[in-house]
């Protein structure tokens, strides 16, 4: 048996896969906040279009279309946070080595988890939220989740697992959950860190152009504005919470709660990078924080919308309220892209 | 007379954030799934602490709005902005002030 002492960090400003990344970055002694360097913007495609396919493959590059899956008239997984992975600056800026392997089997899933944890290192793995025995709350359904493997015990036939993203526990996966794995798998490794500071302007940059990155073929705000359009066809958000005993699992809001974080996440790295206390760069931090928050008054009007009975009124106001931070972002972006 | 009439007003400023808080009490032991029993939770408890999250931060802003008939600005929907229940018990007490046109 092999089991590494990493003891989870839960950070809720943090998504699953960052989490796990956090995790083992922590782990390693490395730090991470060029994570954030793809973390703005923001998918979503219409009832029908594209999905599920696309949206799924679109997913941080991941291509999983689980065969179950129906075409969904529920808003969730249709929407994203559209984040990218950032692993060359993580690997340029922080030091740390991220790979990506493509598992077809659960012997060779086995191997290479035995392999890395006998060097002393984890495993992200990439797994449907459905197959973690742990998320009580979500075996109703499929979504992409990921969780951190620290270690193997093959007589009993379990990894170990961290997902901080959920709790702060030694989770158990056993082998037969993941027989038929197949999915992408992370490896780990501590990288010479580039020797020159992180060019401030370029970054901004690139954080503002990821942003401009279409999804399924649309901008940024024109994927707001669908969502915005959708929002007011709606009489209420029934179909998105119906199946849960608890609004907090719904993952519509768990995505609106990511959206608000991303930007926060951007944010502070833009804050990280401004070692010369820039006023220009506070200023589209400033922003940047704005933009956050908009996103958090936006998931507040929906998370009401489920407790009330003037639905109609508040999906009208937070559509007004996607809108306005469209024309918000946009504006930030091109003057970013003007400016630095 | 003046001062007379401003301890009057701090008195019935410390009635009404008394009854704030009996009633924001009631709301939360309803409502909310928390912590430690409401008898424990003192009003500089932090509101993440005692188990008031995003979610139920929303419940306890819609129980607020049917108990005082105002509703939260846009800005104050977010459960950041109220770290502890005597920013809410003051965030009532000037909402209703304003609602009822005193001088805040």
């Amino acid at each position: 048996m092999i089991k590494l002492e990493i003891k989870p960090v839960q950070q809720k400003r943090l998504d699953c896969i960052e989490n796990v990344i956090a995790n083992a970055a922590i782990y390693l002694k490395k730090e991470y906040q060029f994570l954030h360097t793809e973390s703005w913007g923001f998918g979503y495609v219409n009832i029908g279009e594209s999905y599920p396919p696309k949206m799924f493959t679109a997913a941080r590059g991941y291509t999983y279309v689980p065969h179950f899956i129906a075409p969904s008239e529920q808003i969730n997984p249709r929407i994203c946070t559209n984040k990218g992975k950032a692993f060359e600056y993580l690997k340029k800026y922080n030091g740390l080595q991220i790979t990506e392997q493509e598992i077809t089997s659960f012997s060779q899933l086995l191997m290479l988890v035995r392999q890395e944890t006998q060097n002393k290192l984890p495993v992200g793995m990439h797994i449907g939220k459905f197959n973690c025995p742990w998320i009580f709350e979500y075996r109703r359904f499929y979504g992409i989740h990921y969780c951190l493997i620290i270690g193997v015990d093959e007589k009993e036939k379990i990894f170990f697992c961290i997902d901080s993203f959920y709790n702060d526990k030694i989770n158990i996966l056993p082998f037969e959950v993941v027989s038929d794995y197949f999915g992408k798998c992370i490896t780990f490794r501590c990288y010479q860190q580039y020797d020159q500071e992180p060019e401030g302007d370029a970054i901004i940059r690139h954080i503002a152009d990821y942003a401009r990155k279409e999804y399924d073929g649309e901008d940024m705000f024109s994927s707001m504005k669908k969502f915005s359009d959708e929002l007011r066809t709606l009489a209420s958000l029934d179909r998105e919470i119906k199946d849960f005993r608890d609004l907090k699992y719904v993952p519509l809001f768990e995505v609106l709660s990511h959206l608000g974080w991303a930007r926060r996440n951007a944010a502070s790295l833009i804050r990280y990078l401004n070692n010369s206390k820039n006023t220009k760069m506070n200023l589209i931090s400033d922003e940047l924080e704005k933009t956050a928050l908009c996103w958090n008054i936006i998931r507040g009007k929906l998370v009401k919308s489920c407790l009330v009975d003037t639905k109609r009124e508040l999906l009208d106001a937070a559509a007004d309220k996607v809108d306005e931070l469209a024309g918000n972002e946009n504006k930030l972006i091109t003057h970013i892209l003007e400016t630095c | 007379m003046e001062g007379h009439s401003n301890g009057n007003n701090i008195l019935a400023d410390s009635e009404e954030r008394k009854i704030i808080e009996k009633v924001l009490r009631d709301i939360l032991s309803k409502y909310i799934s928390l912590e430690k029993p409401i008898e424990e939770v003192q009003v500089d408890d932090e509101l993440e602490k005692i188990g008031v999250d995003s979610i139920s931060f929303m419940k306890m802003v819609v129980a607020i709005e049917l108990a005082y008939d105002f509703e939260f600005e846009d800005e104050d929907l977010i459960v950041d902005n109220f770290q502890t229940l005597d920013n809410v018990i003051q965030y009532i007490s000037k909402r209703t002030k304003e609602a009822q046109g005193a001088p805040l």
